[in-house]
């Protein structure tokens, strides 16, 4: 299956195709192409287009005549498509095939009869011998008869690609390959004629093979480059069971609007963001209208493995799936703007940007050409002159095939891109190649405090009450207050007091009675409201919650006791909440902000990878020193936006490039600055942050992973980019001297490709090895974009 | 001097080994084929495709076995040392079959035959004699330890001809399981296909000690092979 095809990027593989490979350009607007003159519209995504669209873009006419806008980076690309096409006839693809086959059958018996004429040289036979001598000529011949349908079969349509390539400007080594090819094959055949002289026609057959094999093997491993963009596109399904009035249809997702209604079935994928609503059984029933409730299994998105539970009126996102019940959802963003489109999206441009170590591959290949040009010509009059013609044929052969920068190519994309795929399943995503370079070389490492090395959500670590006995009546009324806010102390008062009245639940019946009214926030201060000890009386009390200054204003006086108690708790770093009324203060909480179990682990981790660690925080520095002392590292509070811009710019100078680890709202200037940044916990909206990394799973403990990962990756590439151009370059040279048999240097070809690839492909079960046993816990249960896609898929057909 | 019998045996015994991986592709290219008649046809032709194959691999081995002893003649006896290391070849390779040490390449396998799979489905399954040869042909090319003894047997005969025969003596051996194969049947179950898989790799452990043992004769001797092996050798003067 090929991925979804974009302008100027490869039909087969997805991967942009290379603007020009030589010293001329392809034709421009104002020289109308060969294309544009015979079919002036093309089709691109069914939809007719006008040529002058598709500007700049050679569009192929295949052999009906008909426009396709297919375009291939490669033969070995054009090659696959044709042999696993989805859109063709499988007389196409079986013809490609059966084509290959009997190739590579002619080409056994070649080798064969060449084998058996080397026989014969091997054991010195008399050649006077009027048998021995008719048996060498039969097997010349028969060598010719097999090797020529190869000629054919194989020969024509790589010289069809390169004339194709040659047309658009753009001189492949595939021409030369096969300008090498049939100079050897005519020289054998003139000497066949004659009755003397060397045949090579193993050489033409077996080249033509391995080229073409070759290939096809780098074509598939451009198309596992697209593994992820695939798997992602599998999370949106294509059509969709749209409600109306009428009843139930289905229609292509895409067609999806604001405020539509779609009926999702157990275990399938919701196909745009919205929310969820009643389900028109459930309606009717009032009792299942508040219980309903349903496990939504988001993990594509949290990495989160436990079904989280939705009632209706809260948010969905596309890719999710309801574990165990059919739900119906209110289309709230278009298809294309959902949180899996938005993943996909930043896939896509990842794809279409090159990485530094792409491109200098890419300048490598583009000089590599003319020059194997070059180097194959003189190869060639050096070893004709020295030498005979079919030394020349055979050395400049032999240099072509060496040269091809096959391996080159694939060396960095394949590699980033199985990292990236790697990534992706633990919830991490890079924006673009280039990041995973960048985090590689990244030397240092600067955290956010509130919701990075923090939950971002504070709880409550004590309750004092000035009166003991009094307890229950104050927890009460904060409770029944705090229950009215959406701030973050009054949830964790809340939180805290729910759990803890269930504890006591035998003395609940004093506080019992009581009623609040009229509850009202302060902006910065606090709440303030009133109760009364029964539903019915008419004293009511004011009372109020807040900070010490809030109470203080309210004429609340501060016992001794409680005073020197909030002292201490702010002394620890703590922050607290003030509860009295009656002209006193009758309790105190004090709330601290919990440390991600993962941090102290990942801080470990980093610290074994070698990295500069601190924190930077526009927190109370008090309240930052605390936390960096609990973790043991320097850390830095009270700092405004461009504070922590400049810090990081003191560190890049001072230690290397940093990576700067936050939520992704609060730090734009530092994120900006910093060499790469990553937001945690991005989760559904992707366009809010500018971070190069998103850590779409809530989870630290990805830090350390994915700079793990990031330098692997640029391991693997070195060993890539060396193994290609070591073997380019000592080829050439055996090659060169005539030392390297063409066959050998087309099996090399193979092979080293067959390297890069394996070697890439060790990247995609990549651990984070001597990781603390806690990280790799916190790591293990994930499964995020690209496996549950599958497993979903299987348990649905099952 | 080649152990004829003992090779077809052990492709005949060996290809219980075969069906867990080719067998599919047999039951695939059998699969609507219109008479019993049709379907022998098309499973002799693909076995005979891969019967070349291995005859093409055995040439080249052999041909390889018969340059090395060219080029090398003076370093050492040639023979004698391939045939040590091709017996080594053969004896890990029964004890593997045998299960007696834990195969590794199950991945490889897996792996190999899934992709065949995606990529030759459309010859696999057209039916035609020409393409089932093809289909035939290609599997010839799959990773297989058993295989890979017999080649390194071919190779350690040192000529081109005995090569390309060792093999093609295996690859008969290997058809009428893997014809049976296509039937759609088991002609045995899976009981005694372990138990067929066990004889075979007795037998290729049999061989292979054989030719260690024959490989250790010319390298004591120093001078050319003996004409037989050791063995027969002595049943044979007795």
């Amino acid at each position: 299956m090929t991925v979804e095809h974009e302008p100027g990027t490869c039909s087969w593989c997805g991967l942009p195709v290379a603007s020009s490979w030589f010293w001329s350009r392809r034709p421009t607007a104002d020289v109308p192409s060969r294309s544009e003159e015979a079919v002036p519209v093309a089709v691109v995504d069914g939809q007719a287009v006008d040529g002058q669209a598709t500007e700049g873009q050679a569009v192929d006419v295949d052999d009906d005549g008909q426009a396709t806008d297919d375009e291939f980076c490669c033969f070995g690309c054009r090659f696959a498509s044709q042999v696993t096409q989805d859109r063709g006839e499988s007389g196409q693809v079986q013809w490609t095939l059966t084509r290959l086959g009997i190739a590579i059958f002619c080409t056994m018996n070649v080798m064969v009869f060449t084998m058996a004429l080397w026989s014969q040289d091997v054991y010195d036979v008399d050649r006077s011998q009027p048998f021995v001598a008719s048996l060498s000529e039969l097997f010349r011949w028969l060598c010719f008869v097999s090797a020529t349908p190869v000629l054919f079969l194989l020969g024509i349509p790589i010289a069809v690609a390169a004339g194709a390539e040659l047309s658009r400007g753009r001189v492949t080594t595939d021409l030369l390959v096969v300008l090498g090819v049939v100079a050897a094959f005519a020289y054998s055949v003139v000497s066949l004629l004659q009755g003397s002289g060397h045949v090579y026609f193993e050489v033409a057959s077996m080249v033509l093979v391995l080229v073409t094999l070759g290939r096809w093997l780098e074509a598939s491993g451009k198309l596992q480059t697209g593994e992820l963009l695939e798997s992602l596109e599998q999370l949106i399904p294509p059509t969709s069971r749209l409600l109306l009035s009428s009843g139930e249809i289905e229609t292509p997702t895409s067609n999806l609007k604001p405020g539509d209604r779609v009926r999702v079935l157990a275990g399938e994928r919701v196909p745009a963001d919205g929310v969820l609503e009643l389900s028109t059984e459930a309606s009717s029933d009032d009792f299942s209208q508040h219980s309903f409730c349903v496990a939504i299994d988001q993990q594509i998105l949290t990495g989160e493995s436990d079904p989280a539970m939705r009632r209706p009126g809260e948010e969905i996102v596309s890719g999710a799936v309801p574990v165990d019940a059919s739900i119906v959802v209110r289309v709230t963003r278009p298809a294309h703007e959902g949180a899996v489109s938005q993943i996909l999206d930043a896939v896509r441009r990842a794809r279409a940007q090159r990485g530094q170590f792409q491109k200098a591959a890419d300048r490598t290949t583009s000089w590599f050409v003319p020059f194997v040009a070059l180097a194959a010509v003189a190869t060639f009059a050096v070893n004709t002159v020295s030498g005979s013609l079919a030394d020349g044929v055979l050395t400049s052969l032999a240099v072509t095939l060496i040269a091809c920068p096959c391996a080159l190519g694939l060396a960095t994309s394949v590699a980033v891109w199985t990292a990236m795929r790697r990534a992706a399943d633990q919830g991490v995503l890079f924006r673009s190649g280039e990041v995973l370079e960048r985090l590689s070389a990244v030397k240092a490492v600067r955290f956010d405090k509130t919701g990075t090395l923090t939950t971002g959500k504070p709880s409550v670590s004590s309750f004092v009450c000035e009166d003991k006995s009094d307890r229950q009546r104050v927890a009460k009324i904060a409770g029944l207050i705090c229950r009215e806010s959406t701030h973050g102390f009054s949830k964790a008062i809340a939180g805290y007091l729910s759990e803890n009245s269930r504890d006591n639940a035998p003395t609940q019946g004093k506080g019992d009675g009581l009623v609040v009214h009229g509850v009202r926030t302060v902006s910065g201060f606090g709440l303030e409201a009133s109760f009364a000890n029964t539903a019915h009386a008419s004293d009511e009390t004011g009372v109020w919650l807040g900070s010490q200054r809030f109470l203080e204003t309210n004429n609340c006086e501060l016992s001794s006791t409680l005073h020197s108690m909030i002292e201490s708790a702010r002394n620890d770093g703590r922050s607290t909440v003030l509860i009295g009324w009656g002209n006193s203060v009758r309790g105190v909480f004090t709330l601290k902000e919990d440390v991600r179990k993962e941090a102290a682990a990942t801080i470990q981790t980093c610290r074994e990878l070698g990295l500069d660690l601190g924190i930077l925080s526009g927190d109370l520095a008090v309240h930052a020193k605390r936390l960096g002392a609990a973790l043991g590292i320097p850390a830095s509070g009270e700092l405004l936006p461009e504070d922590k811009l400049s810090t990081l710019n003191t560190v890049q100078r001072s230690i290397g490039s940093v990576l700067m680890v936050g939520d992704g709202i609060n730090d734009g200037p530092a994120m900006a600055g910093a060499d790469v940044a990553a937001s945690l916990g991005s989760g559904t909206d992707l366009s809010r942050d500018a971070g190069g990394v998103c850590l779409l799973r809530d989870d630290l403990s990805c830090v350390p992973w994915m700079i793990g990962l990031a330098r692997r990756t640029r391991r693997v590439i070195r060993q890539n980019l060396f193994w290609a151009f070591g073997y380019n370059t000592a080829g050439m040279a055996l090659a060169a001297t005539g030392m390297l048999n063409p066959v050998v240097a087309a099996g090399l070809m193979f092979g080293s490709s067959a390297f890069v690839l394996w070697n890439s492909r060790r990247l995609s079960d990549f651990e984070l090895t001597d990781t603390p046993e806690q990280a790799k816990a916190t790591l293990a249960p994930a499964s995020g974009l690209t496996t549950i896609s599958r497993s979903v898929g299987e348990a649905v057909e099952v | 001097m080649i152990d004829w019998p003992l090779i077809f045996l052990g492709g005949l015994l060996g290809s219980g080994h075969c069906i867990g991986m080719c067998g599919a592709f047999a039951v695939a290219i059998g699969w609507d084929a219109g008479t019993p008649r049709q379907n022998l046809t098309r499973q002799s032709v693909y076995s005979l495709g891969r019967c070349f194959t291995y005859a093409f691999l055995g040439a080249m081995a052999g041909f390889g076995g018969q340059q090395l002893q060219h080029n090398l003649v003076t370093v050492a006896n040639v023979q004698g040392v391939l045939s040590v290391v091709a017996g080594v070849a053969l004896v890990v390779t029964g004890l593997v079959s045998g299960g007696l040490i834990p195969s590794s390449d199950k991945w490889l396998r897996q792996a190999s035959s899934c992709a065949a799979a995606t990529h030759f489905r459309s010859l696999l399954k057209s039916g035609r004699p020409g393409h089932v040869f093809l289909a035939g042909l290609a599997t010839g090319f799959l990773p297989c330890g058993l295989v890979y003894a017999f080649l390194a047997l071919a190779l350690s005969s040192g000529h081109m001809h005995t090569g390309a025969f060792i093999m093609l003596a295996f690859g008969l051996g290997t058809m009428p399981l893997m014809v049976g194969a296509g039937f759609g049947g088991s002609l045995i179950g899976l009981e005694g296909r372990k138990r067929l898989v066990k004889i075979a790799a007795f037998c290729v452990i049999l061989m292979g000690s054989v030719t260690i043992l024959r490989g250790a004769n010319g390298l004591r001797s120093g001078e050319a092979m003996p004409a037989a092996c050791p063995l027969c050798h002595d049943v044979q003067t007795q």
